[in-house]
């Protein structure tokens, strides 16, 4: 099934949640329509898939060392030297590399550093995009000018060039990468943050907080920053998915993640010159595995945002 | 119009005067020019400095100006910078203005060729998918847009030198491989021929995000204004259905597109990079590479403004093409 396909609806019996106007009396109007949201993002069977996927990857990378009876940075023995370069088997599902270590081993504990740089990289760069949009939309003025101004900048420098000088400068732990590419990613969010506040502003309940003498800060982070929460989550699934193509082609460069620690990334960097050879089964496991997480990732994003538009009909 | 591509060049000037600080205090910062003097790993401060090359790197420091203020050393760079005196690689010793320009022409290539044919596909796309929505042809389309987005270009581009280049060359017994996966030419050819066989991948994997994200918009945009009350005029006094697609909707779909395209060229660099070092590709990006892999830090911030320079003439370009297309622009 094909994305922005509306699937079709069996009648359904009326339950609590998809009520008439009596259900939606019951629940408060907040809670009404994040179950709205919900019914609809449900009702997409790609984006649900990709949830499902996406639990399945991070359950798998979390139970890494219960699913597979080998290690991920084995010693290497004699034992694991004379399983070298095993093509995939029943034995080595994905194979084994030069040095005889599982590849389908290192492509779960890889599982464990792509996606948690994912996860961070998405909240760490809504928090700054959207403190610094929130900010430039509501004082508007100069504020919003020399903030704006900033990012305009931000989009000419190059990006990835920038992040390869800071890494060789500050080092390559999984905290400096995280930061490095938080900071690459807020810029779009804080675009989007900026406009929405802008008109938000304007808006009655904005002024009958003013008027009742609430601070600026409780009128950001109370008032207005509830109505944009939707924005925002979609951001955060579309960061997360570029944070994870991010980090890998940098690891891949030889920029990111090093040895001993292993992402998909570092992986298919190792495993380069194996195209052409007879190793070249090597190259397939790590990159389907982004693949797959960052496709999860962009069809729960694509869900998110078809549920919280009221144009799609629910 | 010519207004309109004056203010634009001082705009663009601005923000480059801007950028050209932030540069130069960010590679001064992260950056050691010395760290080959001091032999430690780059960033690791516990390196040792052995007895003799202190007095060294003490010297050094003076001749090159780095025990002075930060402000003193960005106007005396700028000054050397403007004057097209852009220091000397460390590696090569060659100079470094001379070096860029001959692999900016190399990247120019590899990029104009990878906008033109994004370009291309991505109209092509937008219009077909926005004269039949939710058919099967557009939902086809739009998962494959998503695909391509979620793919790791570098992955795509071993996965290409595979299936395009070993594959066929090993099942066909031929000597040559039908496509290139190493430079820009071969050096006893120079047929076009050559020249589409070695481009050809690199391209590819350049446009393949472009297009698919650039389709996306393109399609969006088309949809938007299909539903507007002058195309069904013009479908109305019975306008053939082709002309009404290209000429009434995608010359206006075309407006909102292009200023959403110039954001997409900001990332093109990032491509350029890592496409250059999987296709041996003497362009911008292997310079920048083997630069910084070789700690040859005169190179880098050189690369970076020119870097920048480009990314924002190519802006400045939609903007001009934006003024053809939308003549509120041209008067504002």
């Amino acid at each position: 099934m094909a994305v922005g396909v509306e699937p079709d609806r069996p009648p359904r019996l009326p339950s609590p949640d998809v009520a008439g106007p009596l259900g939606a009396v019951a629940a408060t109007p907040a809670a009404a329509q994040w179950r709205l949201v919900a019914r609809r993002f449900r009702r997409r069977k790609v984006s649900m898939a990709g949830l499902v996927v996406l639990g399945l990857l991070a359950l798998s990378a979390v139970l890494a060392p219960l699913l597979t009876p080998y290690e991920v940075n084995p010693t290497l023995d004699a034992e694991v030297l004379s399983q070298s370069r095993q093509p995939p088997s029943l034995r080595h599902l994905f194979g084994t590399d030069e040095l005889g270590r599982d590849q389908l081993t290192r492509v779960l504990y890889g599982g464990r550093i792509s996606l948690l740089v994912g996860l961070c990289v998405a909240l760490g760069s809504t928090i700054i995009g959207t403190t610094v949009g929130a900010v430039a939309g509501y004082f508007g003025g100069r504020v919003d000018q020399a903030l704006m101004r900033l990012v305009d900048l931000l989009l000419v420098l190059p990006g990835t060039a920038l992040l390869m000088v800071a890494q060789r400068g500050l080092g390559s732990s999984l905290t400096v990468i995280v930061l490095l590419l938080a900071f690459l990613f807020w810029r779009s969010v804080a675009r989007i943050v900026r406009g929405l506040f802008l008109s938000l502003k304007e808006q009655e309940f904005v002024e009958a907080a003013r008027a009742s003498g609430a601070s600026s800060t409780r009128i950001i982070v109370s008032e207005m920053l509830p109505s944009v929460v939707g924005p925002i989550c979609v951001h955060l699934t579309l960061a997360a998915g570029a944070a994870i193509l991010s980090e890998s082609a940098l690891s891949f460069l030889g920029f990111g993640i090093q040895p001993p620690s292993v992402s998909w990334g570092s992986m298919l960097s190792q495993s380069r010159g194996a195209v052409g050879t007879d190793l070249a089964y090597l190259v397939y496991a790590p990159g389907l595995a982004i693949l797959l997480t960052v496709l999860a990732v962009n069809f729960v994003g694509q869900g998110l945002r078809d549920a919280l538009d009221p144009h799609t009909n629910a | 119009m010519i207004g309109l591509v004056g203010r634009r060049l001082v705009w663009s000037g601005a923000i480059l005067l801007v950028a050209s600080m932030v540069l130069f205090v960010f590679v001064r910062t992260t950056t050691d020019p010395l760290s080959v003097l001091r032999g430690g790993i780059p960033g690791d401060p516990t390196a040792s400095v052995p007895e003799s090359t202190a007095g060294l790197i003490e010297s050094e420091e003076k001749r090159l100006g780095l025990d002075r203020p930060l402000a003193e050393q960005y106007l005396s760079w700028l000054s050397h910078f403007v004057r097209g005196d852009w220091g000397e690689s460390i590696v090569s010793r060659r100079s470094v203005g001379a070096e860029i320009r001959q692999r900016l022409w190399n990247t120019t290539q590899l990029v104009v060729w990878a906008i033109l044919l994004s370009l291309a596909i991505a109209v092509l796309v937008g219009v077909v998918c926005a004269s039949r929505p939710d058919s099967a042809l557009d939902h086809l389309i739009s998962g494959l847009s998503i695909l391509a987005l979620s793919m790791p270009a570098f992955w795509f581009a071993l996965l290409s030198i595979e299936w395009f280049v070993f594959r066929p060359r090993q099942q066909l017994g031929l000597d040559q491989p039908i496509l290139f996966s190493v430079g820009m030419r071969s050096a006893t050819e120079g047929v076009p021929l050559d020249y589409l066989r070695h481009l050809a991948l690199p391209v590819l994997v350049l446009s393949l995000p472009l297009s698919a994200a650039w389709s996306r918009y393109v399609r969006a945009a088309m949809l938007d204004v299909i539903s507007a009350p002058y195309i069904r005029m013009a479908k109305a006094k019975g306008v053939p259905r082709r002309r009404v697609l290209v000429r009434h909707a995608l010359r206006n779909a075309l407006i909102p597109f292009t200023t959403i395209s110039a954001v997409g060229i900001g990332h093109l660099f990032g491509g350029v990079i890592v496409t250059e070092s999987i296709f041996a590709l003497p362009g911008m990006g292997q310079l920048f590479f083997n630069a910084l892999r070789a700690g040859d830090t005169n190179v880098i911030l050189p690369w970076l403004m020119v870097a920048a320079s480009f990314v924002l003439l190519l802006v400045l370009l939609s903007d001009v093409l934006l003024g053809f297309l939308d003549p509120r622009v041209r008067s504002s």
